[in-house]
C-alpha cells in the first residue's frame, strides 16, 4: 500500500543475508576460536538455554510469566500516557493560554533521564509495580503530548477555513478536522513513546525488580550467566520490533492516508 | 437582471494588513454588489488584492474599514451560505470521495439517506459517481477540483466563491472545468463569484468581469458580458470570439498592463 513500507526482495535478501552472516560468524568465532564461552557463549548453548527457560523459566518464574510482568507494565504506562498525553497535547495545541500552563512542566522534565527521578518514585511507591508503571508513564506521556502540540499547529488551515465554510461548528471543526489530520502525527508520537518506554522498562527492572525480562538478564549476570543474559537480550530485540511492527501495521490501517494529502 | 437586494454589498471596503511602518493597505474603498444569478469574474495584477476581496466575502476576514453584508446583514465570518473553492482542492484524505461531497450536509444535520441522494446526485453532476468509494488522493488534480466542487455544491450554497479554482489544472482539463462549472451555474442557479488570471477564461465564464488595479486594490472597470450564454447555446460549448470579443481582451490587457507599468 504505501510505498515507503513495500521493501522490495533484494533488500529483504540483503536484510536476511547480514543476519544470517551474524550468526555464521557468531558461529565460528566462538566454535573454533579459543573464546571463553563464560564472556560468549555459542549460537548452540544460547539455543540450549532458550529451549531450557521456555521449559522452566528463570528463577522459579516462568519464561512467559517475566515477559508478561514487563508487557502488563508497559502496557498500563503507555495506555495511560496516551489517554491523558492526547487530550493534554491537543489542548495545548489549540489554547495558547492552556499551553503555557502545561509546556515548561513536560519541557523541564522531559530530558531528565528517567532514572535520574526512578530513585525518588521508589522512595515514594516501593519497588513494586506502582514505581515502575508511573515511571513509564512519564516516559511515554512527554514524546505523545509533543507530538500532540506539534500535530496541532501544523494543521492546514485551508482545512479548518473550508470546514467552517461547509457549515461545521466549532465541536465539528475539532473532532471532523483537527482531530483526523493530528492522527498521523499522534501516531508517530505513540509509535516514539513505545520506543521511549520499552527502553527505560528494561533499565528499571534492572534497577529493582522481581520479575520480568529486563530483571532476568541483570540476575543473570550475577552469576556470570552470560548465556541467559543472551537469551534476554534476543528476546527483547525481538519483542521490540514485533511492537513496533504492530504498531506500524495499525498504523497503516487507521491512518491509511498518512503521507498521502 | 432585477434589482432587487444584491445578495452581496461591499460599502466602501478598505483592508489594511498589519500596523505602523509595515502596513500594507490591499484594498482600497471597494464599492461592489453582487446580483443573485450573476457570474462575476475578478481580475487583476498580482498581488493586487483579489483574495483579499474573496476572503471578506467569504468572511475569513474581517475589513479594516466599510462593511461586506450578505443578503443585507453584516458578514460576521464564515457560513455554509458562501461555499468556498480553493486554488489547491483542501479535500480530507481521510474521507472517501462520497464522504467529502457529504461533509457539508453531515455537519449541518440532513438525514442520512438524503444526504446519500444528494452526494449521488452531484457526484452524478461531475461525473465521478463511479468513483465515489474511492479515496481522494487516488485522484488525479482535475477530479480533485470536481470533488471539492460538488463538495461546496452539495450545501446548495446561495453563493459559489472560487479563488483561482483552476490555477493548477493543464489546459484541456481547464477547458472541460470551465464548461463544467458554466453548466453547473446555470443547472443550479448558482450566484458564482470567482477569480481567475486567465482574460479568456474570465470573458467566457463571466455574466460581469471586474478589473482591479495592482495594490492597493481598486476596480478599474467593469464589463456585463454575455459570452457565457452563447456558449451555453452552442453545441460545442464554446464562446464564439469575434472582433468585440478581441477588442475587450485587448482593452482589458492593456488596462492591466498600462497599470503595471505606471510608477
Ligand atoms: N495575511 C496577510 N498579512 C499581510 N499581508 C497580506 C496578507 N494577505 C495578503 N497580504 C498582502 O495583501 C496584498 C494582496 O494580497 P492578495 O493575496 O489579496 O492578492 P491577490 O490579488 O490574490 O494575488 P495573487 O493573484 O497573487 O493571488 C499583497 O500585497 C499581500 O502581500
Ligand atoms: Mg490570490
Amino acid at each position: 500500500m504505501n510505498v515507503k513500507q513495500s521493501k522490495n526482495p533484494f533488500e529483504v535478501t540483503l536484510t536476511l543475508m547480514t543476519w544470517l552472516i551474524v550468526i555464521v560468524l557468531w558461529f565460528i568465532f566462538t566454535n573454533v576460536g579459543e573464546m571463553s564461552s563464560l564472556l560468549l557463549p555459542s549460537p548452540q548453548v544460547v539455543w540450549q538455554t532458550f529451549m531450557n527457560i521456555v521449559q522452566n523459566g528463570y528463577g522459579n518464574v516462568s519464561l512467559w510469566q517475566h515477559l508478561s510482568d514487563s508487557f502488563v507494565r508497559l502496557f498500563w504506562a503507555v495506555s495511560l500516557a496516551f489517554i491523558t498525553a492526547v487530550p493534554l497535547g491537543l489542548m495545548s495545541g489549540y489554547f495558547s493560554k492552556f499551553k503555557a500552563i502545561v509546556d515548561s512542566i513536560v519541557q523541564f522534565y522531559r530530558p531528565i533521564p528517567p532514572l535520574a527521578y526512578y530513585a525518588l518514585l521508589i522512595l515514594w511507591m516501593g519497588i513494586d509495580d506502582g514505581s515502575k508503571v508511573t515511571l513509564l508513564y512519564l516516559a511515554a506521556f512527554a514524546p505523545i503530548y509533543i507530538a500532540c502540540v506539534a500535530a496541532v499547529n501544523s494543521v492546514s488551515q485551508d482545512y479548518i477555513l473550508s470546514s467552517k465554510s461547509l457549515g461545521a461548528s466549532q465541536k465539528d471543526v475539532f473532532t471532523k478536522v483537527v482531530l483526523p489530520a493530528c492522527m498521523p502525527d499522534i501516531f508517530t508520537g505513540l509509535r516514539t513513546a513505545m520506543g521511549f518506554a520499552y527502553t527505560t522498562l528494561v533499565a528499571a527492572e534492572m534497577t529493582a525488580a522481581t520479575s520480568g525480562i529486563g530483571w532476568m538478564v541483570i540476575d543473570a549476570s550475577r552469576y556470570l550467566r552470560s548465556d541467559v543474559m543472551f537469551v534476554g537480550i534476543i528476546i527483547m530485540g525481538i519483542t521490540g520490533i514485533i511492537m513496533d511492527g504492530g504498531l506500524l501495521l495499525l498504523e497503516n490501517k487507521l491512518v491509511f492516508w498518512k503521507g498521502k494529502d | 437582471m432585477t434589482k432587487e437586494t444584491p445578495l452581496i454589498e461591499l460599502n466602501h471596503v478598505s483592508m489594511d494588513y498589519g500596523q505602523g511602518a509595515e502596513s500594507v493597505l490591499a484594498l482600497d474603498d471597494i464599492d461592489l454588489e453582487i446580483q443573485k444569478n450573476e457570474f462575476l469574474c475578478i481580475l487583476g495584477p498580482s498581488g493586487c488584492g483579489k483574495s483579499t476581496l474573496l476572503k471578506i466575502i467569504a468572511g475569513y476576514q474581517q475589513p479594516t474599514e466599510g462593511e461586506a453584508t450578505f443578503q443585507g446583514k453584516v458578514i460576521k465570518g464564515p457560513d455554509w451560505h458562501r461555499g468556498v473553492v480553493f486554488q489547491s482542492p483542501t479535500l480530507y484524505p481521510w474521507l472517501s470521495v462520497k464522504d467529502n461531497v457529504g461533509f457539508g450536509p453531515k455537519v449541518r444535520g440532513v438525514k442520512k439517506d438524503k444526504i446519500d441522494q444528494i452526494t449521488d446526485q452531484f457526484l452524478d453532476q461531475i461525473g465521478l459517481l463511479k468513483d465515489k468509494d474511492k479515496a481522494v488522493f487516488d485522484l488525479s488534480g482535475g477530479m480533485r477540483q470536481r470533488v471539492a466542487l460538488a463538495r461546496v455544491l452539495a450545501n446548495e450554497p446561495e453563493m459559489i466563491l472560487m479563488d483561482e479554482p483552476l490555477g493548477a489544472l493543464d489546459a484541456l482539463t481547464r477547458l472541460n472545468m470551465q464548461k463544467l462549472i458554466r453548466d453547473l451555474w446555470h443547472k443550479n442557479k448558482n450566484t458564482v463569484m470567482m477569480i481567475t488570471h486567465d482574460v479568456d477564461e474570465a470573458l467566457s465564464l463571466g455574466t460581469r468581469v471586474i478589473v482591479m488595479s495592482k495594490q492597493p486594490g481598486t476596480i478599474i472597470k467593469t464589463y456585463d458580458l454575455d459570452y457565457t450564454y452563447q456558449a451555453l447555446e452552442k453545441d460545442n460549448h464554446r464562446v464564439k470570439v469575434d472582433e468585440q470579443y478581441l477588442e475587450i481582451k485587448n482593452d482589458i490587457l492593456d488596462l492591466i498592463n498600462a497599470d503595471l507599468n505606471e510608477a
